[in-house]
């Protein structure tokens, strides 16, 4: 973006999968919510009530040791594709466009954190993880709202928990969305057969989307179903454990593919690669479906000259707001957005080379 | 990561209008369903939560927070509480929204028809923080395993087995 951007330098220079630890299971989001006892929820506070509490909500967080040099952003002060990077950047579920006077957002120069202040609720605490320690992540994130809690009265009450506007998400008020690449099973058709037999009660599978009829970008996301009637562990454990499955059986079905000849996949892998190479203008929907045939493409040894890392970048960085911050310009005009993006991924193609050969 | 939601901000129904306002120099967007009460509250002005329209409502109903003026009716139409005495008010109806729309685990349901006095929330509480011990990981993977092993999936076990033993390796180095 030519224009001096208002959300700190290190949030653009860093973005959290930068370094991502396991190709099939790129990130994990946290999300807490919490309201406060002594306030309307936001979908009915006055204009007084948003002025009122936004400082209290802001304040904590510039005590907070655990996060490094966290900085406020209220909504009306940064545009609406700084929002938009902010939505794309921790894999928000809603859209933050709408935000307005009296919202704002909490981040830091880990580039994992993100608060959402006044918006759903009085505060959503949400870190992304993508070193596969969630442990550790949701760890700090717990910590992150005890030491909150020690000056924030949070709604609570002991039959049903935390208390949230929707109702739905109250008790621990925890999300827990896992991010799983998986094309093997995607395209091999066996999608829907596997969350029937590997299928939890306390898992919902969905996508980028919102269906998992249709997997932008092979991006599979498994959220758990519950946040009352169980525990945090609870939560976390359930979610691990069917990520492991289907990873399991994404690796198996892969190891298939090295062995075995399909000449559906090899076609997909190569209109991919023509697609990125050659596309006047491309959208990000085609670009991440694209991509994520690419990724597939290099594990099976079909593609070379490039790192599984770097595609995993591209994957999450082909997306408007991240990549108007990348290549500096705006794109405020869809069409534009799909031009740049083709010329951007022709240079990103560079060096790389497909290894199927036509027989 | 589409470049426009697909659902109405407010109730995720199909998109039928996009409403743009320009404050200043800022553009704002908002996609709603045909049926959006926001469409309404954009186009006449009217606040969504007045209380005389609330109050309307409630009277139709009869039950009403007093606190905020959420009614009944707007609860069962799936807009949100408006503050935690809500949850006192509308306990029993809460119960059943919440059940209906499966977010409950099937244990806790039975228990609830069966009129058994089971916490409802059992996670955290402001009284005892929780940590999450790092046996945890092992434990899902060991889950998995089983399960592996269980449907003959010895690939796939082989892949956990593999896991497991990068975990205890790196604990006990």
């Amino acid at each position: 973006m030519k224009e001096k951007s208002n959300l700190p330098p290190s949030l653009l220079e860093h973005i959290p999968w930068e370094s991502v630890a396991n190709p099939i299971w790129p990130a994990t989001t946290f999300i807490l919510h919490r309201n406060l006892v002594r306030y309307p929820f936001p979908p009915k506070m006055s204009e007084a009530n948003f002025k009122q509490t936004l400082p209290i909500l802001s304040e904590p967080f510039t005590q907070l040791p655990l996060l490094s040099n966290p900085t406020f952003l209220p909504a009306d002060q940064i545009t609406t594709f700084e929002k938009e990077f902010l939505y794309e950047q921790f894999l928000a579920s809603d859209s933050l466009q709408n935000t307005l006077r009296g919202q704002g957002f909490v981040v830091d120069d880990s580039s994992k954190f993100l608060g959402l202040l006044n918006i759903q609720d009085h505060l959503q605490l949400l870190l992304i993880d993508t070193q596969g320690a969630w442990e550790n992540a949701w760890n700090k994130l717990n910590q992150i709202e005890t030491k909150l809690s020690a000056s924030l009265d949070f709604a609570f009450s002991p039959r049903f928990g935390y208390l949230t506007a929707n109702p739905a998400l109250s008790g621990t008020g925890l999300v827990v969305q896992a991010y799983l690449h998986v094309p093997a099973i995607i395209h091999l058709g066996q999608l829907p057969e596997t969350l029937l037999k590997q299928g939890d009660e306390g898992i919902t599978a969905t996508s980028l989307g919102g269906t998992t009829d249709e997997v932008i970008g092979d991006l599979l996301i498994l959220q758990n179903a519950f946040t009352l009637g169980v525990t945090e562990e609870n939560i976390l454990h359930a979610i691990h454990s069917m990520s492991m499955k289907l990873m399991a059986l994404e690796k198996s079905l892969r190891s298939h593919l090295k062995n075995e000849e399909n000449p559906e996949i090899k076609d997909q892998v190569c209109r991919a690669f023509a697609i990125l190479l050659h596309s006047y203008q491309i959208d990000a929907k085609e670009a991440l479906s694209a991509l994520s045939l690419m990724k597939l493409g290099l594990d099976l040894g079909w593609i070379e000259g490039v790192t599984d890392a770097k595609l995993t970048q591209l994957l999450f960085n082909c997306r408007r707001a991240h990549l108007s911050s990348l290549i500096q310009e705006p794109l405020t005009e869809p069409h534009e957005a799909a031009r740049k993006r083709a010329e951007f991924l022709h240079q990103q193609m560079h060096g790389i080379v497909l290894k199927i050969e036509a027989r | 990561m589409v470049e426009r939601p697909v659902e109405c901000n407010q109730c995720k129904r199909p998109i039928r209008v996009m409403y743009k306002e320009i404050v200043g120099d800022l553009m704002i967007c908002t996609e709603m369903c045909g049926e959006c009460p926001v469409l309404e509250q954009k186009l006449h002005g009217q606040p969504l939560s007045t209380p005389a329209k609330e109050g309307l409502t409630g009277a139709e109903t009869g039950l009403c927070c007093n606190n905020c003026r959420t009614t009944l009716e707007s609860i069962k139409m799936g807009n949100p509480l408006g503050c935690s005495e809500c949850y006192e008010v509308f306990a029993d109806l809460l119960l059943s929204e919440i059940s209906a729309a499966n977010a409950l685990p099937a244990s806790v349901k039975k228990a609830i028809a069966a009129k058994r006095a089971q916490p409802l929330h059992i996670g955290k509480t402001p009284q005892n923080p929780t940590q999450i011990p790092s046996s945890s990981r092992l434990n899902a993977l060991n889950e998995a395993l089983n399960e592996a092993l269980k449907k003959e999936n010895y690939e796939q076990a082989a892949w956990l087995r593999d896991q497991i033993k990068d975990i205890t390796e790196k604990g006990s180095s």
